[in-house]
C-alpha cells in the first residue's frame, strides 16, 4: 500500500514538471491537535487529554485540478496527558512529540473570487519522540505510517502568497512502548486524530 | 404518529426536489478507510485474555518472546450512488462496501496458567451500507461543486476474530446490522457537460446490537471515516 502511495506521489510530481500551468508553493504552518494519544478514547480510563501545538514547513504542488501536498511538521505538547486509574495504582503521564511528513494528493478546485478548495487522500509518516512516564520515563522512538485524508482552503493574500487552512485526519498506532499493567509492555501510542493547521504559502512560479 | 412524521418528511423532500431539481447523477467511487471496526471488543477476549478494549488493548510484548504488532485494519472502500442535485440541495442513496484489506493480524502474549505464551491474533471485518443522505450543494461557475450533508444508513457486516496459541484455540464469526448516522463532505470538478471527477469524505457513526455466537459476543462497529474518489456521470434536466 505504501508503495502504491509513493508511486502515485511520484506520478503527481512528474506530472507537475510536465504541466506548464503547474504551481509550486511553499510556506510555513502552525497547527493544533486535541487529545494527542487518544486518552479520552480509551475504554474505562479517566484521563486529562494531551494537547499539542505544531509548527512546520508546507510544500504544495498544484497541477490544474490536482494537487500534491507534503512538508514537515514538528508537534509538541503544551498540555501533557495524564491517566489516573491504572491497574497498578500509579499515574501514567504522556508527553508525545513527533515529526510528521504528510503525503497527500487529490482534487484542487478553483473557487473563483475566493481561492481554492482541496480535498485529498494519502497518509503521513510519523517519527515519534517524547516519553510515557510510568514508574520510570519510557522514551519513545517510533517510526510509523498512517493513512488519512486532508481537506483545506487556500485564499489569496496578494498575487504571490496565499493563506491556507487545513483539516487532516490520520490513523496510526505504535507498538507497545511502556507497561500500564505492570506485567507486560502493553501501552501503545495512538497518534490517530484530527489536526488543524493554518499557514501562509508563497507561489514560486505562478505567472511563469 | 411516527408514520405521519415520516410521510411529512418524505413529502417535503419530494416537494423541494421538484422545486430545485436540475440533474440526476450516477457516481462510481473507490478509496480507503484509514481504520475500521472500532475497538473490536469481544466477550471472549475479556474473559480469557483480560483484554477489555479489544484491539486497543491487545498488543503486549516482553523480552524473550517475539511478537508482531496488531495494527488496526485499514479498509478498501468502493461504492455506486445515485444523486438528485438541485440548485441548492441534493438527495443521495446507493450502496457502498468496506473491506478490511490490511492490518488486523499479528501476535501478543498471554498467560493461560502455564506461563507466558505467544498468541496469534486475527481480526477481520467487512460491511456494506445503504446511505440515505441530503444536504447542501454549492455551485461555482458551473465548474466546481462542493457538497456537505448527512443522513443515516442501513449497514450489514460480518466480523470475525481468531486466537490461537499452544494451549488455546478460539474463533468466532458475527454477522449483524446497524443504522449508523452518516456525515459527508465532497467536491466535484466538472470535466464536461455530463461527467465530473469527484472526491469525498464520509463518516459513519453507529454500532450493531450485541451479537452472540455461543459463549462469545460482540457489537459490530461501523464507525469511521472513509475517503473516496471517482467519476460522476449526470443528466441535466434543465439543459433540455
Amino acid at each position: 500500500m505504501k508503495k502504491i502511495i509513493l508511486t502515485i506521489a511520484a506520478f503527481f510530481i512528474a506530472q507537475g514538471s510536465l504541466l506548464a500551468d503547474g504551481k509550486i508553493s511553499a510556506g510555513i504552518t502552525a497547527g493544533y491537535q486535541y487529545d494527542t494519544g487518544n486518552l479520552s478514547g480509551k475504554s474505562g480510563v479517566d484521563a486529562d487529554t494531551e494537547q499539542n501545538l505544531s509548527i512546520g514547513a508546507a510544500f504544495k504542488l498544484d497541477m490544474g485540478f490536482l494537487f500534491f501536498r507534503s512538508g514537515c511538521e514538528y508537534s509538541h505538547p503544551v498540555e501533557k496527558g495524564r491517566v489516573y486509574n491504572r491497574y497498578t495504582g500509579d499515574m501514567i503521564e504522556t508527553s508525545l512529540s513527533f515529526y510528521e511528513v504528510p503525503v497527500y494528493a487529490g482534487l484542487n478546485l478553483p473557487v473563483r473570487g475566493y481561492g481554492f478548495f482541496y480535498l485529498g487522500g494519502g497518509g503521513s509518516y510519523i517519527f515519534g519522540t517524547g516519553y510515557v512516564k510510568t514508574e520510570r520515563k519510557n522514551r519513545i522512538n517510533e517510526q510509523l505510517f498512517g493513512f488519512g485524508f486532508l481537506a483545506g482552503i487556500e485564499s489569496e493574500i496578494y498575487n504571490d502568497a496565499s493563506f491556507i487552512f487545513e483539516w487532516e485526519y490520520m490513523a496510526a498506532r505504535s507498538s507497545p512502548v511502556a507497561s500500564a499493567s505492570g506485567v507486560y509492555d502493553d501501552y501503545c501510542i495512538d497518534y490517530t486524530g484530527n489536526r488543524f493547521r493554518f499557514g501562509v504559502i508563497y507561489h514560486f512560479n505562478r505567472y511563469q | 404518529m411516527m408514520k405521519i412524521k415520516i410521510y411529512t418528511v418524505l413529502i417535503l423532500f419530494a416537494a423541494s426536489a421538484e422545486v430545485f431539481a436540475s440533474s440526476v447523477s450516477v457516481i462510481f467511487k473507490g478509496g480507503f478507510a484509514p481504520e475500521i471496526g472500532g475497538s473490536m471488543h469481544t466477550g471472549w477476549q475479556a474473559e480469557h485474555l483480560d483484554v477489555y478494549d479489544g484491539i486497543n488493548d491487545i498488543n503486549r510484548s516482553k523480552s524473550g518472546i517475539k511478537v508482531s504488532t496488531i495494527e488496526k485494519p485499514v479498509g478498501a472502500a468502493a461504492g455506486a450512488e445515485l444523486r438528485y442535485t438541485g440548485d441548492a440541495l441534493y438527495f443521495k442513496t446507493g450502496a457502498d462496501i468496506v473491506y478490511a484489506c490490511a492490518g488486523g493480524s499479528g501476535s501478543t502474549i498471554n498467560d493461560f496458567g502455564s506461563g507466558d505464551e505467544k498468541v496469534d491474533v486475527d481480526y477481520s471485518l467487512w460491511f456494506y451500507y445503504v446511505p440515505v443522505t441530503a444536504g447542501i450543494v454549492i455551485d461555482y461557475w458551473d465548474e466546481v461543486r462542493i457538497f456537505a450533508g448527512g443522513g443515516a444508513a442501513y449497514a450489514y457486516g460480518t466480523f470475525s476474530s481468531s486466537f490461537s496459541s499452544d494451549s488455546i484455540e478460539h474463533e468466532a464469526t458475527f454477522s449483524g446490522y446497524g443504522i449508523p448516522l452518516v456525515a459527508e463532505l465532497g467536491c466535484e470538478y466538472l470535466l464536461s457537460e455530463n461527467a465530473a471527477l469527484c472526491c469525498g469524505i464520509t463518516y459513519l457513526y453507529g454500532r450493531s446490537a450485541v451479537i452472540e455466537n455461543g459463549t462469545d459476543y460482540t457489537r459490530i462497529d461501523f464507525s469511521g471515516f472513509s475517503f473516496t474518489a471517482g467519476l460522476v456521470f449526470f443528466y441535466d434536466f434543465q439543459a433540455d
